[in-house]
């Protein structure tokens, strides 16, 4: 088996010729360009003369870095709506792992609020945020940084959100004798409700939502054979929706039941943002953390030593 | 490289990325056997070079998608095929590609000879 050097030093030099684009656009097309030139190689033989002769073909990583750059740049880097209605962006087109990772976790674009990778609105780029605050470096980071979780944190992040379903549920069964068949579905600033709904539909909706969707995520999630960065990110949207639904279902109970009023519901919407946010942080930090305890150094940089 | 050159080279880009697609449709294929179909083809003058970054670029567009296999020499190779939403891309531009290249034949018709 030859050492491939000529390879090697190739890759390395189209690579710190395309500093500059995403860090995962980068490697990815360093990955793609590895990956085309070996199977080139073994099929011209497989030695130095079949590595010199492919390599050759390809022209100066120079020349090579420029056409990935032409090619890539005539779609912008970051992710952009198939349009917009009213203002709001719009998206309709299949998701796919990608395309969802683009938005949610996206550390080399600064914007927080991304259009939504399917429907109407805007999603939040965790990526952007753990960016600025300086937990990540925007230029740093893989692009699937779920991929490496163990088996152990994967199953935390799987449980949650069937668990804050569960008790959406055991919720809404345990109040529901006690609630008016009209419940309130809408509250001002100050928490006072002013708008009214249906018990049946609006606790439909909310457990579907909490419980129902993550379930049927799994499914689909199970059924497409969907890699651990792709059920990590399911349980992470899962948890900040069963949140949602747990904030609404939490107060309605207590305003309907009790007589709850407060202008601090507002603040638990935060909470819908925080807790997802949070378990996306910590299941990133444990990914990378096992990658890079696994990684060789990188050429031309030294492993760092604890 | 003249003017003329360059032009025509911006407008074979496109080009070649309409091949790589129509060739798909037909089949898998890996990287340098891409290369190797189309090379043929004096017209669209094609390398490796050019052709990588493309197969990259469908790819991040999810045009295309990629799968190992085994190769009977050598590492496993990477083969591409066609992603729904390139065989519906591929529908479209040729179409497109039909309509466009018409209008210009007819356009271009005698105007060698007047040249």
């Amino acid at each position: 088996m030859p050492e491939n050097l000529e390879l090697k030093q190739y890759l390395a030099e189209v690579h710190s010729a395309l500093a500059g684009l995403p860090a995962g656009e980068r490697d990815e097309a360093v990955a793609e360009l590895e990956a085309n030139l070996l199977a080139d190689i073994g099929r011209r033989g497989g030695n130095e003369a079949a590595e010199h002769a492919a390599i050759a073909d390809l022209g100066s990583p120079t020349e090579y870095a420029a056409a990935v750059r032409e090619a890539f740049g005539r779609e912008s880097t970051s992710p952009q709506p198939q349009g917009r209605i009213l203002g709001m962006p719009f998206e309709f087109r299949t998701p796919t792992a990608s395309t969802v990772m683009d938005r949610i976790w996206n550390p080399s674009d600064p914007r927080i609020f991304m259009p939504r990778t399917f429907g109407i609105g805007w999603t939040i780029n965790f990526g952007a945020i753990a960016a600025r605050l300086g937990w990540i470096r925007p230029d740093d980071v893989e692009e699937r940084p779920l991929e490496n979780l163990s088996d152990a944190a994967l199953s935390v992040a799987v449980t949650v959100p069937v668990l804050i379903g569960v008790a959406v549920t055991a919720v809404v069964i345990a109040f529901w004798s006690r609630m008016p068949e009209t419940i309130p579905v809408h509250f001002d600033a100050a928490g006072v409700a002013d708008g009214w709904g249906s018990k049946t539909t609006t606790f439909g909706i909310l457990v579907a939502v909490a419980l129902g969707a993550p379930l049927a995520a799994y499914l689909w999630a199970w059924t497409s054979r969907a890699s651990r960065g792709t059920f990590a990110i399911v349980a992470t949207l899962s948890t900040f929706f069963g949140v949602l639904a747990a904030t609404i279902v939490g107060y309605t109970v207590a305003n309907a039941v009790y007589g709850v009023e407060g202008w601090w519901i507002g603040l638990l919407v935060l909470l819908c943002v925080l807790v997802p946010g949070i378990m996306f942080y910590l299941l990133a930090r444990a990914s990378l953390k096992k990658e890079w305890s696994a990684a060789p150094a990188a050429p031309g940089r030294e492993k760092e030593s604890k | 490289m003249g003017e003329a050159d360059s032009r025509t080279s911006q407008f074979r880009k496109g080009a070649v990325e309409l091949a790589i697609l129509a060739l798909l449709a037909r089949g898998e294929l890996y990287g340098a056997e891409i290369v190797d179909r189309l090379a043929v083809l004096p017209g669209l003058a094609v390398t490796s070079g050019t052709v990588y970054p493309l197969l990259s670029r469908l790819k991040k567009a999810s045009l295309v998608d990629s799968v190992w296999r085994e190769s009977p020499v050598g590492p496993p190779r990477k083969y591409y095929r066609l992603a729904e939403a390139g065989s519906r891309d591929l529908a479209e531009m040729s179409s497109s590609w039909r309509d466009l290249s018409a209008a210009i034949d007819s356009l271009l018709e005698g105007v060698d000879s007047h040249a």
